[in-house]
């Protein structure tokens, strides 16, 4: 089990080291830079062009770049945003808890409503309820989730003439405006990690509940509450799990579309705004920050399978 | 003639649904199992012979039982609500399964699983299921006990999880021990040692055996009486010895001598039986085995045969009986042959 | 010339074959250094339980699997040298039935398609010849033209397993391996493959090299039977002889397991019940293999691997305490 665990984090460790040098020679690979850009805008002569590409490093090689960068991450420092000269940790962290509001609970409502349809349909199966649970997850597993947040906001104004508030409130702030502007990004985030996990759900279960062993424990005289809570869910936790950490990268990448169409004030509303700009060190930090996040619950979840399943703690390959 | 039966099936149909409509799988199955006694239902592949027993427990998945009776110590099982089966199940009906492996949830230790069944059935503490679980490991001869009480069912053997199985069989002293094809899945030399065990357990517990298996020299080793079906009927039923020794029914005569043993000679072919074994969407017409059936007369091609007595404990389904000409003479004696 | 050798010369030859496998967490010794010696139209059958590393040989044979060391030849030319194009040439020679019938032919082929692969694969026939030499191989294994045009769903366990057969004789071979090739079967369909295979050698004068778990088979279709445990063969001799007085402790515990069709005697009481279950082949005992299930162990056995030693005419045994021509201490 330890060694599973140090196994784990050394991935993750390679992850991220492969990760930084990508993102930071992607970006800077991409052409125009954050200069080029405000030469465009308002006109500032070459020379003045020089003397800042100068002040921001932009005209050292790449990897001398990536070497001064690296070396003050280490110690904390990500950089600067070029427009307005903010350190990028803060930028980030000030805008880090409106994302993980929006994300989790997206992944959360998503995810538990998604697993309760599936044991439902699996339980229920080829019945109305089941047949209901499929059409409902084939239909917003087809549809992007920006295209149901439009929806919504057009049938929201349209039939009851309401639309969320424009200026974001923290839900300290003021609650019922938070959940407002909130509601319809959440289910637009949820409702395909939802169908997902509804099928999922319903196909694990029904794989286990037709297992040897599910006939075993009826035979023992378990009676189905035991049956389906403790032996087939707990078999199906394996493939939720994996669902899970997708799910993840789904609903992450979804914000930066989301918060945009919404003005929610989030990390995916930061990146998709310093990517437009060329703001190197917020796109850089931004993505590695998300790499970070992701490589993490995927460690998480991988010593989550090896506490739900002892094959795995024992290093024996799933079957 | 002795005791009442353990066990009664009578006139058992069992239907299985398909895309192309239900299918019978089982048609018209009757046996019976008095205490303490050994019954082998041996059969090949379709013959219905673990549908049958999965029926007695309510656990034939999409299947049902379209009509016929089920007697438990004398109480009804077909059409008795779920949770009477439900408590029957573990406790007075055990069941032990073909795949050790795959019977066994693989995320739950053998502990757990074996005080799982006792707790079902009985109000007893987490701690005294332990220590009961821990005694029937040591009365399945699972080595140090306390320690694979922790173990999960991927660290045993195949054969120290058949073990188990047994043992979570046992947990609740059934009276009726039904088991699947217990060895099939293992070698040979587990087998021998598993089919003992099951012996020496029934022995000591008292209990009957219901014994299902496709391995006719298995039967002769653990039962006393058999009953032997093809394509979702009983064609012979009596006392293992008698039916080994002098099969009556075409198709058991046929099985037997078509098996190669440690003394069949190997410069001559086999007694092979011709064609293949049916599947329940297709059973012939007639005497389901006719078409394969080296004795074969005019009338079993469009008539089936009842299962006949033809001597006292003992049945056969062909039309030769009939003839008074299957092999040997039919019943002697007095006993008039009745059709069942 | 020798009379006997002239009448049986050798077709396939193992020397010393080892097979291990880099597992994560140590080696497993699947096979640990077994010799074959196969004659032309003759059966060599190899039985044991799982873990015996008995399918491995036949993989190993085939060169569907390199061998860890060893040696192989096949009709005198050495297999494991041999180069690609000749090997080509000798692979056409040497076919498998393998056990799971239907799971082995292709769901979406015709039974012309599976049948007519190899000869197409070999350039034995093609175009029109095709389906006539197909038809004339159904023929061969109790099927026919109706068949051609059929899938493998279409067919019992007992038919899929004939087409199997038919596949295996496409390319004319001289040595098949035959798998557990009945294995899946039904008791009543077994013995009608088993007749066919003896049939067909008999016809043709194939050689079989038949794996099996069931020793009552082994022993009816060989005309020599080794027993394998751990990856090593204990004992090789005549079937019959090894059945009325097996030599070695391994062979005499899986005698006596074998469940006895007859009902007259007392069951079983005279036999000893075996003892133990075969250890992990990554980690098996020191000395020989079989010591920690063995009734008669000494402490040599622990020490020493006990070579496979012959002890009669045609009787080879891998046991410290087998001696030639004696019985083996009385249990």
């Amino acid at each position: 089990m330890i060694f599973y665990t140090l196994r784990r984090l050394a991935y993750g460790a390679v992850v991220m080291a492969l990760v930084t040098v990508l993102v930071f020679v992607i970006m800077r690979m991409v052409p125009g830079d954050a200069v080029s850009l405000q030469l465009q805008e308002t006109g500032v002569s070459a020379e003045e062009a020089a003397a800042m590409r100068a002040q921001f490093g932009l005209d050292d090689p790449v990897w001398v770049q990536l070497w001064t960068w690296l070396a003050g991450a280490f110690q904390g420092d990500f950089g600067t945003s070029y427009y307005g000269g903010e350190p990028v940790l803060s930028l980030f962290l000030d805008r880090v808890p409106v994302t993980v509001q929006l994300g989790l609970l997206a992944m959360v409502i998503g995810s538990l409503l998604g697993i309760g349809l599936g044991i439902v349909a699996a339980v229920t199966r080829g019945s109305a309820t089941d047949g209901a649970v499929r059409a409902f997850a084939v239909a917003f597993l087809s549809v992007p989730n920006f295209v149901v947040a439009l929806l919504l906001l057009t049938m929201f104004s349209l039939w009851f003439a309401w639309s969320p508030p424009l200026v974001y409130a923290g839900p300290g702030e003021d609650f019922g405006s938070w959940l407002q502007q909130i509601a319809i990004p959440v289910f637009a985030l949820g409702t395909g990690g939802m169908a997902a996990m509804a099928r999922m759900t319903r196909s694990s279960m029904l794989e286990s509940l037709g297992s040897d062993y599910i006939r075993a424990v009826r035979a023992k005289g378990a009676g189905n509450r035991t049956v389906i809570a403790k032996h087939a869910l707990r078999n199906s936790t394996i493939s939720v799990l994996t669902l899970l950490g997708l799910e993840l990268a789904t609903v992450l990448g979804g914000t930066v579309i989301i918060e945009q169409m919404f003005s929610i004030p989030g990390t995916g509303q930061l990146i998709y705004q310093a990517v437009l700009d060329r703001d190197y060190p917020v796109v850089v930090a931004c993505t590695i920050f998300y790499a970070a996040l992701f490589v993490v619950i995927i460690i998480i979840i991988d010593l989550l399978y090896a506490l739900v399943d002892p094959r795995i703690r024992t290093g024996r390959a799933l079957s | 003639m002795t005791s009442p039966p353990l066990l009664a099936v009578d006139d058992l149909r069992v239907e299985f649904p398909t895309p192309a409509g239900p299918v019978e799988a089982v048609g018209g199955v009757s046996f019976t199992v008095s205490p303490g006694e050994t019954v082998a239902v041996v059969g090949e592949s379709g013959s219905g012979k673990s549908v049958s027993s999965l029926a007695v427990l309510g656990l034939l998945g999409s299947g049902r039982i379209t009509s016929g009776s089920v007697r438990f110590q004398g109480e009804e099982l077909v059409g008795a609500g779920r949770e009477r089966l439900r408590r029957l199940r573990g406790s007075e009906i055990a069941m032990v399964f073909q795949n050790p492996m795959s019977s066994l949830d693989p995320l739950f230790t053998i502990g757990g699983q074996i005080a799982e069944a006792l707790r079902i059935h009985r109000p007893i503490s987490r701690g005294a299921a332990r220590a009961r679980a821990a005694e029937l490991l040591r009365e399945v001869g699972i080595p140090d006990p306390e320690r694979r009480l922790r173990s999960y069912p991927h660290e045993l053997s195949g054969g120290q999880q058949q073990r188990v199985l047994v043992a979570i069989a046992l947990a609740c002293d059934p009276a009726l021990l039904i088991a699947d094809e217990p060895t099939t899945a293992l070698d040979v030399t587990v087998e021998a040692q598993i089919l003992e065990l099951m012996r020496k357990l029934q022995h000591e517990h008292g209990a009957s055996l219901l014994f299902i298996t496709h391995d006719m020299a298995v039967v002769a080793q653990m039962a006393d009486r058999v009953v032997v079906m093809y394509a979702g009927r009983v064609v012979e039923q009596g006392a293992v010895a008698d039916v080994l020794r002098s099969p009556r029914n075409p198709y058991t005569r046929a099985l037997i001598d078509s098996i190669a043993t440690p003394t069949t000679p190997r410069d001559v072919p086999l007694p092979a039986i011709a064609g293949s074994v049916p599947n329940a969407a297709d059973f012939p017409a007639g005497c389901r085995f006719h078409p394969r059936c080296p004795e074969v007369l005019d009338r079993c091609r469009t008539s089936e045969p009842p299962l006949l007595d033809i001597e006292p404990g003992r049945s056969s389904r062909c039309w030769r009986h009939d003839a008074g000409q299957a092999g040997e003479p039919v019943a002697a004696g007095g006993s008039v042959p009745g059709v069942r | 010339m020798s009379g006997e050798s002239a009448l049986t010369p050798t077709l396939f030859e193992a020397h010393d074959l080892v097979k291990h496998f880099r597992r994560r967490g140590g080696v497993v010794q699947a096979v640990n250094g077994v010799s074959l010696s196969i004659p032309r139209g003759r059966t060599v059958g190899l039985v044991g339980e799982s873990g015996s590393g008995k399918s491995t040989v036949a993989r190993l044979v085939l060169r569907l699997l390199e061998p860890t060391s060893g040696r192989m030849s096949f009709d005198g030319a050495d297999l494991l040298r041999a180069s690609r194009t000749e090997l080509r040439g000798l692979r056409r020679r040497m076919q498998i039935v393998f056990q799971d019938p239907a799971g082995s032919l292709n769901p979406r082929m015709t039974v012309l398609q599976v049948v007519g692969e190899p000869l197409v694969v070999h350039r034995l026939a093609r175009g029109r010849d095709l389906p006539a030499r197909v038809v004339e191989l159904l023929e061969r294994v109790g099927l026919g033209a109706r068949d051609l045009y059929k899938y493998a769903h279409q067919f019992s366990g007992g038919q899929a397993q004939r087409i199997g057969i038919a596949r295996a004789l496409a390319t004319d071979p001289d040595l098949i391996v035959c798998d557990e090739a009945v294995s899946a079967l039904d008791v009543s369909v077994q013995a009608q493959v088993l007749n066919l295979l003896k049939r067909l050698q008999a016809e043709s004068g194939l050689s079989y090299l038949f794996i099996a778990h069931d020793l009552n088979v082994v022993r009816y279709m060989s005309d020599e039977v080794c027993v394998m445990y751990l990856g090593e063969i204990v004992e090789r001799g005549d079937g019959d002889a090894i059945f009325a007085d097996p030599r070695h402790p391994y062979t005499r515990m899986l005698v006596d397991a074998i469940p006895e069709l007859t009902t007259t005697g007392p069951l079983r009481t005279a036999r000893s019940l075996p003892v133990g279950e075969p250890p992990s082949p990554s980690a098996p005992p020191s000395g020989c293999r079989f010591h920690t299930r063995c009734p008669h162990v000494t402490d040599a056995c622990r020490a020493a691997v006990p070579p496979l030693r012959q002890v009669s005419a045609d009787r080879s045994v891998a046991c410290l305490l087998a001696e030639p021509q004696r019985e083996v201490a009385a249990t």
